[in-house]
């Protein structure tokens, strides 16, 4: 406005006053939250104003003045890029951190550094507990082999059971840590869950406050802050998007995926969404988890070896299952719950055929196979490796998330051997030799209603064909009954019948095969002309167009191949496809209608990253225990070592020890040879030939004792016998003098177990570190330490301080024994050797990796924390509240206030000149 | 940076104090433990190491003690024999206790030949050779010294005169049995074997009857049958009488076999009457057809006489056998004990005897056992009673003949061969002693140097970590006294 208007000016300065005082307002707002957690600075958003309004008159001045300045809004001051960076990396912090925290913890309890009692001098301090204690072991037992006395044998079951009680307490502490762990993760899964909702509600809120006009900040700073929280937990990644919300109006919407952090490129699972605007999922760790049939896409001529990786397959053992594609074991509940009609099954029993193979639970165990690929995931198993599962995505009211897209395709003509129906079409050719009497005495009937010419229709119109059928066909169409199934209309001298349902006319049915048949009208239309000869007359009726069928397309057959009608639903997305086949005018349409929910995603053993995923591993993690089933859902089994590994490289260990230890204290009678022998100390022949303790058999008694394959014969895990080089089964020398010793005149047995798996038996079987102690019997003195099997002259020569067995006990505490993972009862374990060595060593090692780990563990923490403060501090450089900033902010409004009050005082003033005081001379 | 606000200052702050106090503190931590790692995960190659070194010292410390207590056994043991060679001081009195010693006793009695102090000789050898077997029979703490591997029973014993020791006689040997090709005679029975020095009767020679041959001529004198010996000449009637009547006294007429046949004369002494020839025969050994058992020795044929002196019983036999071979057994007998030798087994199982040392005192080393080739025992104690029995056999009042002299001598002789065998085997002990002595040299300073070993791994060096830590708490106390100024004056503090 080239002019200056009389009241405007006020205008700018009260725009320039409002301008001033909202950014007074933003300054004091900033300078109020600056110790609030994850506040972001605020700014005002300013623009200069002026109107854009044209002058009424062109002017050559180019003089135009803005009108002030306007406030359009409130806004944050965030660097995204540094939001990723920052979350990225506290992740990495997180999983660290949380990770290193375990491994101290399981430190707290297996690193011996500087552990140990000073029993009064300060040698012993610093040896440990359990590694000194082994070693106390060693030096009872030497004394026990130099003087194997009662008083001895006592001082080495005292250390021995001290010992145990270590390896107890070791074993105790690490499943308490463990125990401890599994809570805490579900607790962090809460914590997760309530995060997401969180999330969720604020997109909400904001959603409801950007629609109403309002750029809710604060919220905006608090789901900051939540998803800063999440990312701790997961990688996660986060992308805002805009929505239409209607009318014009876009607001904001905030997506989180997870950050695709599984190094498998073939895993989808780990960008699985979280939150999506108004939905979001929620995690969960099922104690027992659904097995996706992972066959599912195989192909019918797959056999087992094409799986070796997968451990249920074992078709080659199970009869009924040997051309079965899916196997597992399951319950007897399972079986009937969840498992459909159609699949085989058979119990499962122990190598002797009667005793039922049973679960941790005590159920029966059954094999189950079926044959079907499609079968999707029709059994659980136990979710013992901590699998994540995420639900649909769903509202605050729990409505699930999904989307629907209808898709209509024309199909080509005839395409899958369609045929499009068609109309039946009758016409009748109308005649006339023109007689017709001009003094309207001729009539012709229509049925049964009679029309007179001259009077209901014109004379000329009844000699002339054309106008004749037209008026027969208008007449026709006045009667309902003609016109329910047909069209009638003239052409030219015709009367044309056209169905009005197309399809072949007839009684409508099915064919054999179930198609519908005639489809059209029932039946061909009828028409009586009377008279009919001469003055009229009607050609017979004709059919140019027989009605026909329309007959859908076939599907499924090449080359077209369409699917079949119906819904199918994707076992995998969920996504259910719903097809159908229309025919419209005259054409066949395939419609899709394609509905997509958001559906249960179970994750994958690497896509977590952050604390929840250091939990996962440090509850999961087996190391060289893993088993193929444990490497086949996450390849990095084999090299993560959590709780478990060390659970079981301490069972391992303790297991070793005691059945070290109770072969050696068990064993049968020897003469001063070393041949053994019977009660009256006759020496056991075998081949004829005596059988000597420390002489290989010779090449005859082998023979002998492997006469009858398996029996007295060495056999593997699965009871194959097992080979020498040469191909001769190898003989298992204990089991003969086990079985001879049942019989008169067989080895005599001595000693017994020292160690069991628990205190008030002398059972064997199953002994690991939480349960080893010393043997009921060695307890109660049924059972001590031999110092020697042999019986020297069948007893008359006593030999009470001979030490031959008590000196294999000494040596057995340094002897190196291998350690596999395979050795441990119950494994199922594929990894290598564990190590070899000593007892002390294997611990030593143990205490070694674990310290290796979080060594290591513990300088990348570093790194990453490091990086984290300083991401951090670039987060605050941009986004936080600082004095000075905020104090020259507020000097600067005061002053513009200030400013813009004089402007009006000046222009007041002028307006006051101009007004009262202008134009007054003379007056 | 191109910002740095407040709230950024503050942080950074906090996380660098923080910083500051934790390497304080993990300073005061190495000053206070006095380590340089206090977990394995500090430094897991010294902690391996170090925890390796440990094992070693408590190793050495336990062998230490076996090493230790098997010199205590040892040396005691030691003393004992010295004791013991005392008693049989071969080498000559040097303190005029001469006459206290076996040997010094033994030299005397030869000496004594009109038995003055025979008696006491003899008692004082009998005493002697007694506390021989009670310094044998001492016991080191629980377990007696020379008892082998049976410590916890005492090894000799003394029942009917005889030594055992571990409950087989020390004198055991294996009877020598007469042989027939390479196998022993048995009696008839097959209860028991014919001694090799079992009393032989040549087997006699008869002339072969021509009429009837393979059986002895047989001569009649009518009223005494006769077989006439190989070589035999006879004479006739007409040489008959042209002898003197003193050699025809010599001669046994037989007559013709029939009536007037002329008569046949045999020296007497070449006939040998067949009641005679069966008296023999009843008193050898017979097999179970009923023959004579013969053996040919230098080609002369020998039947053997019944006498039970010549036979021993098999059971007797089997049970010498064995105690010659438990003899055997005790005196190799072995049990190892671990000083630090290396200790192990090979891949049968079995101890590798080289890695281990043999703690086996067998007493029947020392003593002697079995019998030599004179049948004599070689075991001291045994071979003193067989001395006293000789003295023994001499009347007090009498003088020794020149056979007890020279079977005493000949014992003697073997006693100081018995002698010389225990001063080895003391020698070989003594040698045991010293292995024992420079071994437990050897690991106390092992011990002590893998102490030092380890300690130079985990000890800090103070001067260091007190420095360390001193520096630790002054950056602390700089960064806290820095903190003072991190909310310093802005510029709010100067708005008026």
């Amino acid at each position: 406005m080239g002019t200056l208007g009389t009241f405007d000016s006020f205008t700018t300065a009260r725009l320039g006053i409002y301008a001033a005082q909202h950014g007074i307002k933003v300054t004091g707002n900033n300078i109020s939250n600056i110790n609030t957690a994850g506040y972001t600075r605020q700014r005002i958003d300013q623009v200069s104003f002026k109107t854009g309004v044209y002058d009424r008159y062109h002017s050559m001045m180019d003089n135009h003045i803005g009108s002030g300045a306007l406030v359009t809004g409130i806004s944050q001051i965030r660097d995204p890029y540094l939001d990723i960076r920052y979350r990225c990396t506290s992740t990495d912090t997180s999983y660290y951190d949380s990770k290193l925290a375990g491994l101290q913890e399981i430190a707290s309890i297996l690193d011996e550094v500087g552990k140990g009692v000073t029993d009064g001098d300060n040698m012993s301090k610093g040896d440990g507990l359990l590694y000194a204690q082994l070693q106390k072991l060693s030096e009872q037992l030497r004394a026990f082999s130099a003087d194997p006395t009662t008083a001895n044998d006592t001082l080495v079951r005292k250390a021995a059971e001290s010992l145990t009680s270590l390896f107890n307490k070791y074993a105790d502490r690490l499943e308490k840590l463990r125990q401890d762990y599994e809570e805490d993760f579900n607790n962090n899964v809460t914590a997760v869950n309530k995060i997401l909702t969180n999330i969720r509600d604020l997109n909400k809120s904001i959603r409801e406050c950007e629609i109403n006009g309002d750029n809710a900040l604060e919220m905006r700073d608090e789901r900051n802050r939540q998803i800063d929280d999440l990312a701790q937990y997961m990688s996660i990644k986060v992308q805002y998007s805009m929505e239409d919300v209607g009318a014009g109006v876009m607001v904001e919407k905030l997506t989180i995926l997870m950050g695709d952090s599984n190094p498998d490129p073939a895993v989808e699972t780990d960008s699985s969404m979280l939150v999506d605007g108004l939905y979001c999922t929620q995690l969960s760790v099922p104690k027992e988890k659904p097995v996706v049939n992972p066959f599912k896409n195989i192909a019918a001529a797959d056999k087992a070896e094409d799986y070796p990786d997968y451990p249920d397959f074992a078709f080659d053992k199970y009869e009924p299952f040997k051309d079965y594609l899916f196997l597992s074991k399951v319950t007897q509940d399972q079986l009937t719950n969840n498992y459909p009609a159609g699949a085989t099954f058979v119990q499962l029993f122990e190598a002797d055929g009667t005793t039922p193979i049973k679960d941790a639970d005590g159920n029966d165990l059954y094999l189950v196979g079926t044959n079907d690929p499609t079968a999707a995931g029709i059994i659980t198993e136990e979710n013992d490796n901590y699998t994540v599962q995420l639900s649909k995505l769903l509202d605050t009211h729990n409505e699930e998330w999904k989307s629907s897209e209808t898709t209509w395709t024309q199909l080509a003509p005839g395409a899958g051997g369609s045929q499009v129906s068609q109309k039946a079409v009758y016409q009748y050719q109308i005649g006339t030799d023109g007689s017709w009497a001009e003094d309207g005495t001729d009539t012709f009937q229509i049925g049964n209603q009679v029309y007179t010419v001259g009077k209901d229709l014109p004379l000329a119109a009844a000699k002339d064909p054309v106008q004749l059928a037209a008026f027969i066909a208008a007449e026709l169409n006045k009667d309902p009954a003609r016109t329910a199934d047909y069209a009638i209309t003239s052409n030219g001298d015709n009367i044309v019948f056209t169905a009005k349902k197309a399809g072949a006319v007839g009684p409508a049915g099915t064919d054999p095969k179930g198609n519908p048949i005639n489809q059209g009208p029932d039946a061909a239309p009828t028409l009586t002309l009377t008279p009919n000869a001469g003055k009229l007359t009607m050609g017979t009726q004709t059919n140019p167009t027989a009605g026909q069928d329309s007959i859908p397309p076939t599907t499924g057959v090449a080359p077209d191949n369409l699917p079949a009608a119906g819904t199918v639903t994707d076992p995998a997305t969920g996504t259910e496809i719903a097809t159908a086949y229309r025919e419209v005018n005259g054409a066949w349409y395939q419609i899709t209608i394609e509905t997509k929910h958001t559906r249960e995603v179970a994750l994958d053993d690497n896509d977590l990253h952050g604390e929840l995923q250091a939990q996962r591993e440090l509850l999961t993690g087996e190391g060289e225990f893993a088993s193929a089933h444990d490497v086949a859902i996450d390849e990095n089994a084999a090299i993560e070592r959590g709780i478990p590994y060390y659970q079981k490289s301490f069972d391992l260990l303790a297991q070793k020890f005691a059945e070290a230890y109770n072969q050696l204290n068990q064993g049968y009678m020897l003469n001063q040879d070393g041949n053994y022998v019977d009660k009256d100390g006759n020496e056991i022949l075998l081949d004829g030939k005596p059988v000597n303790k420390y002489e290989p058999l010779t090449p005859e008694q082998k023979a002998a004792l492997t006469a009858n394959p398996p029996d007295y014969c060495q056999t593997d895990k699965d009871g194959n016998v097992i080979l020498d080089e040469d191909g001769n089964p190898v003989p298992d020398l204990d089991a003969w003098l086990d079985a001879y010793s049942k019989l008169a005149g067989g080895p005599v047995k001595m000693g017994g177990p020292l160690f069991s798996n628990r205190n008030d038996g002398d059972n064997t079987s199953g002994i690991t570190a939480s349960n080893i102690s010393v043997s009921h019997s060695w307890t109660h003195g049924a059972v001590n330490l031999i110092p020697k099997y042999e019986v020297l002259f069948k007893g008359d020569v006593p030999n009470t301080t001979q030490n031959t067995n008590a000196d294999h006990m000494v040596t057995m505490i340094d002897k190196a024994l291998t350690y596999n993972p395979q050795d441990l009862a119950g494994s199922d374990a594929i990894g290598p050797l564990l190590f070899e060595g000593s007892f002390n060593d294997m611990f030593s090692n143990l205490m070694g990796v674990q310290a290796s780990d979080a060594s290591m563990t513990n300088v990348k923490l570093v790194t990453s924390a490091t990086t984290l403060v300083e991401l951090d501090s670039a987060r605050e450089g941009v986004s936080g509240v600082d004095l000075n900033d905020e104090a020259m902010n507020m000097m600067q409004y005061q002053k513009a206030y200030s400013a813009a009050c004089r402007l009006m005082t000046v222009i007041d003033e002028a307006l006051d000149r101009l007004i009262n005081n202008t134009g007054v001379v003379g007056r | 940076m191109i910002r740095v606000t407040t709230g950024g200052v503050l942080k950074s702050y906090r996380s660098n104090l923080m910083n500051s106090f934790i390497s304080m503190n993990r300073a005061l931590d190495t000053v206070l433990s006095q380590r340089n790692f206090n977990s394995y995960a500090e430094d897991p190659a010294a902690a391996a190491k170090a925890f390796r070194l440990r094992k070693s010292r408590m190793t050495v410390d336990s062998q230490h003690d076996i090493c230790n207590d098997t010199l205590k056994k040892y040396q005691a043991g030691f003393s004992c024999l010295q004791s013991i060679d005392e008693v049989l001081d071969t080498q000559g009195a040097i303190d005029g206790s001469f006459m206290n010693t076996l040997h010094g006793a033994t030299l005397t009695w030869l000496n004594d030949p009109t038995g003055d102090a025979r008696e006491q000789l003899t008692k004082a050898l009998d005493q002697m050779s007694e506390s021989l077997i009670q310094t044998m029979n001492q016991k080191y703490g629980d377990n007696f010294i020379f008892a082998g591997a049976d410590g916890h029973n005492v090894p000799f014993k003394i029942e009917n005169n005889k030594l055992y020791y571990r409950g087989v006689p020390v004198d055991a040997s294996v009877p020598k049995l007469m042989p027939d090709n390479d196998t022993p005679i048995e009696t008839a029975d097959g209860s028991s074997y014919v001694l090799a020095d079992a009393e032989k009767i040549a087997v006699p020679q008869f002339e072969e009857d021509p009429n009837n041959a393979g059986n002895p001529l047989t001569v009649n004198d009518g009223t005494t049958a006769f077989y006439v010996n190989k070589g035999a000449v006879s004479i006739d009637a007409a040489e008959f009488g042209n002898l003197s009547a003193e050699a025809q006294a010599e001669y046994t007429e037989i007559p013709g076999a029939n009536a007037g046949d002329p008569s046949t004369y045999y020296k007497t002494s070449e006939l040998t009457s067949e009641a005679d020839h069966q008296k023999l025969l009843d008193g050898v050994l017979k097999d179970a057809g009923g023959d004579p058992i013969t053996t040919t020795v230098d080609g002369q044929e020998y039947y053997i006489s019944n006498d039970e002196s010549g036979l021993i019983s098999k059971d007797d036999y089997d049970t010498a056998c064995c105690d010659v071979e438990k003899l055997k057994y005790l005196a190799d007998e072995k049990y190892f004990v671990d000083i630090g030798l290396g200790f192990q087994e090979d891949d049968n199982g079995k101890l590798i005897e080289s890695s281990g040392f043999n703690a086996a005192l067998n007493g029947i080393n020392f003593l002697g056992y079995g019998l030599d080739a004179d049948g004599d025992p070689k075991n001291l104690y045994s071979l003193v009673q067989k001395m006293k029995e000789v003295s023994d056999s001499v009347s007090a009042d009498d003088e020794w003949d020149k056979a007890t002299y020279d079977e005493f001598d000949r014992l003697v002789k073997k006693f100081e061969t018995g002698c010389s065998n225990f001063k080895t085997e003391f020698t070989n002990m003594a040698a045991g002693t010293d292995k024992l002595e420079i071994n437990e040299k050897l690991l106390y300073d092992n011990f002590y140097s893998l102490q030092e070993q380890y300690a130079e791994l985990e000890d800090v060096d103070m001067v260091d970590s007190i420095t360390s830590f001193i520096w630790a708490e002054y950056c602390y106390n700089a960064a806290l006294k820095v903190g003072n100024n991190v909310l310093s004056e802005s510029l709010m503090d100067y708005l008026t």
